[in-house]
């Protein structure tokens, strides 16, 4: 690998019921982890400030050219029908700093949108917006395992992400960028298996059924030795199609 | 996004001003006997890619140089005037046939803007005919990917 250029960011944020991919609507992204350090220091010290980790905390900022359009459900949307609302609610957020192909490193966590400008510039501007979201989750560092337009039942070819110890969790987001079709319906697993052709497939994590575009979150508690892992979805209606993307990591 | 397709939709545009006629592209002369000459030429930069992530949006900018024929100086910038005015209607106007109907020319971009009228002055073509000219700063918004 080598040092790169932030060109094809893929951006993924949304709720139950939304969902954005916010990459044509930033040009500038910062995804922080931070920890408070409290001083610990006594007279045994040595003369010297002692500090120990305290209260971690994530945040998501982003921010570029606006958009006011509004989608159908087999459109993606704008970045300001999506947000507009949202102050305060919780919002799924993936960040894949080298674009959406499968295997690719990816970031993701949960958190609520805590501040928006919702519209800056001057006359003649590009007309642009910013984005705030404080996490209330971890910051997981994860691969993007599915990138799909999904019209059928199926599975992702699959992850080697290692096993979960008993301290860690296996974390996984969904993000449904559409959902076209007539009583269009998805629901995905997280699956684990001790081999890449998973011919022993174990659910971790199942998801709620999704019906519109939307986006969750969740988790499952170690210890997992089985190393390899894939999504697996189930799909009905008539003409569903999805966008889907899935994000799975360790941690 | 096709640049050539953005060059031919904005001259297309410009060619619906009554009299004028657009050239997509720096000609080797003025054409012969045209009263009112628009020409398009790239400008600086041409092509901003990374206007968003991800092919999101880039910005293309356009040089419109109005060149109208001076056969009489007074008339010559009247004409000029005409060309640049705002806010008197598309028929005449080159400002408002750009910037007040449909500025995604047909869906070709997302959005373009005038900035800014400069540099008048007076142009000689190859084959001796005087003219008056100017530059106009033209923005195109447009998806890259």
């Amino acid at each position: 690998m080598a040092h790169f250029a932030l060109v094809d960011v893929d951006l993924y944020a949304g709720t139950s019921s939304t969902a954005l991919d916010l990459a044509c609507f930033a040009n500038s992204i910062s995804v922080t982890t931070d920890v408070s350090m409290v001083m610990s220091t006594t007279f045994c010290s040595g003369g010297w400030e002692e500090q120990i980790a305290g209260l971690r905390s994530t945040s998501w900022t982003a921010s570029g050219p606006t958009d006011m359009a509004t989608a159908t459900a087999s459109q993606t949307s704008a970045v300001d029908e999506v947000l507009a609302v949202g102050l305060g609610d919780d919002y799924v957020l993936a960040a894949v700093p080298m674009g959406g192909t499968v295997g690719n490193v990816a970031y993701f966590t949960r958190g609520a949108l805590s501040s928006r400008t919702v519209l800056d510039g001057a006359v003649g501007d590009l007309a642009t917006h910013s984005v705030t979201f404080a996490g209330n989750q971890p910051m997981i560092r994860g691969v993007l395992d599915t990138v799909s337009t999904i019209t059928s039942s199926g599975n992702s070819t699959g992850t080697l992400l290692g096993a979960v110890s008993a301290s860690q969790r296996v974390w996984a987001a969904c993000h449904f960028l559409t959902a076209g079709g007539t009583s269009p319906s998805i629901t995905v697993k997280i699956q684990s298996d001790d081999n890449s052709g998973f011919t022993s497939p174990t659910d971790r994590i199942t998801f709620s059924a999704q019906t519109t575009k939307g986006a969750q979150f969740s988790s499952a508690t170690g210890a997992i030795t089985d190393t390899y892992w894939r999504a697996l979805w189930t799909v009905s209606g008539t003409s569903p199609s999805f966008q889907t993307r899935v994000v799975i990591g360790v941690q | 996004m096709r640049l050539a397709d953005i060059r031919e939709a904005v001259a297309e545009r410009v060619a619906t001003v009554p009299g004028v006629r657009a050239v997509a592209h720096a000609p080797d002369q003025i054409p012969a006997g045209a009263a009112s000459v628009v020409i398009l030429t790239p400008g600086t930069p041409y092509v901003d890619y990374h206007e968003a992530f991800a092919g999101g949006l880039a910005v293309v900018n356009l040089t419109l140089s109005p060149w109208v024929q001076l056969t009489e100086p007074r008339a010559a910038m009247a004409r000029l005037d005409e060309l640049l005015s705002s806010g008197v209607g598309a028929s005449s106007s080159l400002i408002d046939t750009l910037m007040g109907s449909d500025r995604t020319l047909g869906g070709v971009c997302a959005d373009l803007v005038v900035d800014d009228a400069s540099n008048v002055r007076g142009e000689q073509s190859v084959d001796g005919a005087r003219y008056l000219s100017c530059d106009l700063s033209l923005r195109v918004l447009v998806r890259r990917t």
